[in-house]
């Protein structure tokens, strides 16, 4: 598969803030690649040394497997952290600019404002939206031309619950169009819910990247209660298909299953004809800030 | 991009921006009060004094209505300055200077365009510039007559000089108030106090070629009073450090803009 984007050890130095240490990353195309890590981890520094707005350190970028230039940002659309328009401008003119910047001659404007929304309010000054316009605006712009590959960062920042699933639905429906979508957020759950792959960022260094699945895998987990807990142990360790058994509280004991696989009523079974009778059955979800702590700590 | 596509888009920047019509048209209200209010002046003076007037068509007749026109528009200067200093803060305070990258111009058309943009601005006060004296010209009474137009090049170097200048200290600067303040107080006083002092200390012209506004104003010699001032600077001496002036302010800004982060 073609690379939409490469990173080679990228390296920024602000002072002695090292915000990010030697980054190497592939994005293939066609995937919808999720930048997680928490504030601070370098996600906008590194989408700000890939859109030229930042210089790196040391390291090499390249874009489309070139050395990349401004022409490449006029194929790529992209939100970096906050909407930038001209607050006196109405939606229609600043599109007008982008527009032209991107040098795209018949941009439908109306289209891409109809779908985020924004359309009943096209004429208005930027300085009057509130916060969740200008960020559907930001989107809007990045969707004029239908480029191939869009960056969001925070795409969902400042919207309200509806405009966080829209913006959701938005970003999946693109992908099933076959664009690559190259997302930063702090949000586990925006990330598994919308994105193929992942790379997780923190303090600056990449901790892992890959397929969603793989990385934000979680085990099923399934806590489980008997009267005798060291004999619940026993049996428990000879559950086949169990990824790991501990002690938990009281007279109770936890058994994890890779994701997917955890059959509540075979486990009950297994226990029964070992003679341990369960007082106590239940799947445990783990939470994802536990997962996003766990990850990122 | 070519330089007219660029300015195609920082027109349509422009073209919706209140603040711009509302200083230009200062500018131009000023242009032909200031040098209606001077020329009313001169001709009480010489009503009060036929002698005089019988001598000469006096600094508002031509050719000498250039330098005096000049000198005065030059004073006004500071509206199409505060125009380029908003035009370039605006992008900062609104972080577009990023989007415009981001959205795929090259960081040097994004500079190229401002500078375009200043030279645009000096050219317009330099068509004002000839607009009144053409017309203090006539009123004066005197016949067209071909000396001194060197001036209106002079004047299009001396208000390209102070559009670089505001340029360069938004690019410094990059808030509007702080621009503005600065360039206000520095083109009024400092600049003019640097070089007095100097002259003054060193009984020379030294003044006036090492503060930057001061050596483009001194293309124009002060009116009226200009033969009793000592220490006239040399032309080819000015014209050399103003064409270097301008040639550091372009080094600058593109260096600047290139290299560091947005």
């Amino acid at each position: 598969m073609a690379l939409v984007l490469e990173l080679e050890h990228l390296v920024k130095h602000y002072g002695n803030i090292h915000a990010l240490k030697g980054v190497t990353l592939q994005i293939p195309a066609g995937t919808v690649y999720g930048i997680l890590g928490p504030n601070g981890s370098g996600k906008t520094t590194m989408l700000g040394l890939i859109m030229n707005i930042l210089q790196p350190t040391s390291g090499s970028i390249r874009l489309f497997g070139e050395t990349p230039s401004a022409s490449h940002r006029r194929k790529i659309g992209t939100l970096l952290e906050t909407p930038n328009f001209y607050h006196y401008l109405s939606a229609v003119q600043n599109l007008r600019i982008a527009a032209a910047i991107k040098g795209i001659h018949q941009p439908d404007i109306d289209g891409v404002l109809q779908r985020v929304n924004l359309l009943a309010r096209k004429d208005s000054p930027f300085s009057t939206y509130s916060l969740g316009m200008k960020q559907r605006l930001a989107i809007a712009s990045c969707l004029l031309g239908d480029p191939q590959v869009m960056v969001f960062d925070e795409p969902t920042n400042g919207l309200d619950p509806v405009g966080i699933a829209e913006i959701r639905d938005l970003i999946k429906k693109l992908a099933t169009e076959g664009k690559t979508i190259i997302m930063a957020s702090h949000l586990l759950d925006e990330v598994e819910k919308v994105c193929t792959h992942v790379a997780i960022l923190k303090k600056g260094e990449l901790i892992a990247s890959g397929h969603v699945d793989e990385i934000l895998a979680h085990d099923d987990i399934v806590e489980v209660g008997a009267a005798d807990p060291g004999r619940l142990l026993e049996v428990l360790r000879t559950m086949p298909g169990q990824t790991g058994v501990h002690a938990g509280e009281g007279d109770k004991a936890t058994i994890h299953f890779a994701p997917g696989t955890a059959d509540l009523a075979t486990l009950n079974h297994h226990c029964f004809v070992h003679g341990v009778l369960l007082n106590h059955l239940q799947q445990k979800k783990k939470s994802l800030e536990s997962k996003f702590i766990e990850l990122t700590n | 991009m070519n330089l007219r596509q660029l300015l195609a888009i920082e027109w349509m920047k422009v073209k919706n921006y209140r603040t711009f019509w509302i200083l230009f048209a200062l500018f131009i209200i000023s242009v032909f009060g200031l040098n209606l209010i001077v020329f009313k002046l001169k001709q009480t003076i010489d009503e009060a004094s036929p002698v005089i007037k019988a001598f000469t068509a006096g600094p508002f007749g031509f050719p000498e209505v250039w330098k005096t026109v000049g000198w005065m528009t030059g004073w006004l200067l500071y509206f199409p300055g505060f125009i380029m200093i908003f035009l370039v803060t605006n992008e900062f305070t609104f972080r577009t200077h990023r989007q415009n990258i981001i959205d795929g111009w090259s960081r040097r058309e994004f500079v190229a365009v401002k500078l375009a943009v200043a030279a645009i601005l000096a050219a317009i006060c330099t068509i004002m510039m000839v607009l009144a004296s053409f017309v203090f010209g006539f009123a004066s009474g005197s016949s067209f007559s071909t000396g001194n137009l060197q001036y209106i090049g002079y004047f299009f170097l001396l208000s390209y000089v102070y559009m670089l200048f505001a340029f360069i200290l938004s690019l410094l600067l990059r808030r509007a108030a702080l621009a503005v303040g600065i360039f206000f107080i520095y083109a009024l006083i400092f600049d003019n106090l640097l070089s007095g002092f100097v002259n003054g200390q060193t009984k020379s012209p030294l003044g006036t070629y090492i503060a930057p506004l001061q050596v483009a104003d001194d293309l124009f010699p002060i009116p009226f009073i200009d033969k009793m001032l000592p220490n006239r600077p040399e032309l080819w001496a000015l014209l050399t450090i103003v064409s270097a002036w301008i040639i550091i302010y372009h080094v600058v800004a593109i260096k600047k803009f290139e290299r560091e982060d947005l």
